[in-house]
């Protein structure tokens, strides 16, 4: 079906295409330190007073998010190029 | 982040190249209406070669996504550049075929099987664009989100004041929501993979539960990431 509706999917196709599939969700992503508990990441004090979280726990904790983040932000692209595919006219 | 900043600048470039381009053509693109038995050799030439360029030209920034793309797993990468590239084979091979036919009823035939037989829209580029989500949640998102609940949950462990109930429920529902995830996935870029186009013609919602599929685990990974963050902020 080629008409007005099929032309402008198909443009809007293309434009989501650039946007699409970029791979930018797995990019950035330094290694994360040593896991919560190790004595890397969060040093233990000498006394029996509760432990705080040290800026590399937490740090870690920020890197994995920020990595989920933005493979979150990928898929949701893909997501709505998938949409836009679904949506073009590929009817005869 | 070099690679970061190289592929962001192409991606930007390519936006703004198709965004340039894109309007001009659509503009000077005369819009042919659907050819069928009554139209004559020359429309349905003229609707041939429309239907074959727009999705040679779509195939082929798909193609180029594919390549440059980390993704799609590398097995499922294979199976859609395979695919993709046959689709251009055929769109190819029909856009000459169509001009050189010489009988309405012959160009009518080819006219059609541009759809029925490649569904290139339907199928080929949309059944990537769900592996792609499915493999960017398997291959990063989830794993992310598994390594931040565990340090999470240690954080918990090694100093329980932290543990408030309103973090504890929120760690459990992240932890949920990526189980979810993980559940919605799981074999989800395969079978989005495996749909031909002849299933589509039999069912034309063949793909939809996939899609719907993708959705709801991008939808349980985000939440769980809010989740995160918002743990991640009463900790700092």
């Amino acid at each position: 079906m080629i008409d007005d509706r099929a032309l402008l999917s198909a443009a809007a196709v293309a434009l989501v295409l650039t946007a699409a599939l970029t791979g930018c969700g797995r990019l950035a992503t330094p290694a994360s330190p040593g896991v919560v508990g190790s004595t890397s990441a969060a040093p233990t004090p000498a006394s029996s007073a509760p432990a705080t979280p040290g800026a590399a726990t937490l740090d870690g904790i920020s890197q994995d998010l920020n990595a989920a983040g933005t493979a979150n932000a990928q898929a949701d692209s893909n997501a709505q190029a998938g949409d836009q595919a679904a949506a073009t006219g590929d009817e005869p | 982040m070099f690679r970061l900043i190289t592929i962001t600048a192409t991606a930007g470039a390519l936006a703004l190249a198709s965004l340039a381009c894109a309007t001009p053509a659509l503009a000077a693109t005369p819009v042919p209406s659907a050819p069928s038995s009554h139209s004559t050799l020359a429309e349905i030439q003229q609707a041939g070669a429309v239907a074959t360029a727009d999705r040679i030209r779509d195939l082929t920034t798909g193609i180029g996504k594919v390549d440059a793309t980390s993704t799609l797993s590398a097995a499922d990468k294979s199976t859609v550049l395979a695919a993709l590239n046959h689709d251009m084979s055929g769109m190819q091979a029909l856009q000459s075929k169509i001009a050189a036919d010489t009988v309405a009823s012959a160009a009518l035939a080819d006219y059609h099987s541009i759809f029925t037989g490649y569904r290139v829209y339907a199928v080929g580029l949309q059944q990537t664009f769900i592996a792609a989500t499915a493999d960017g949640l398997t291959g990063t998102a989830i794993p992310k989100l598994q390594s931040a609940a565990t340090r999470i949950a240690a954080v918990f462990a090694a100093d329980p004041s932290k543990a408030t109930p309103d973090l504890q429920a929120k760690l459990a529902d992240m932890q949920a929501r990526t189980a979810d995830a993980v559940t919605k996935t799981s074999g989800l870029a395969a079978a989005a993979l495996a749909v031909t186009p002849d299933a589509y013609n039999a069912n034309h919602s063949v793909l939809m539960d996939d899609r719907s599929a993708a959705r709801n685990a991008l939808a349980d990974s985000k939440a769980a990431a809010q989740d995160g963050r918002a743990i991640l902020a009463a900790l700092t």
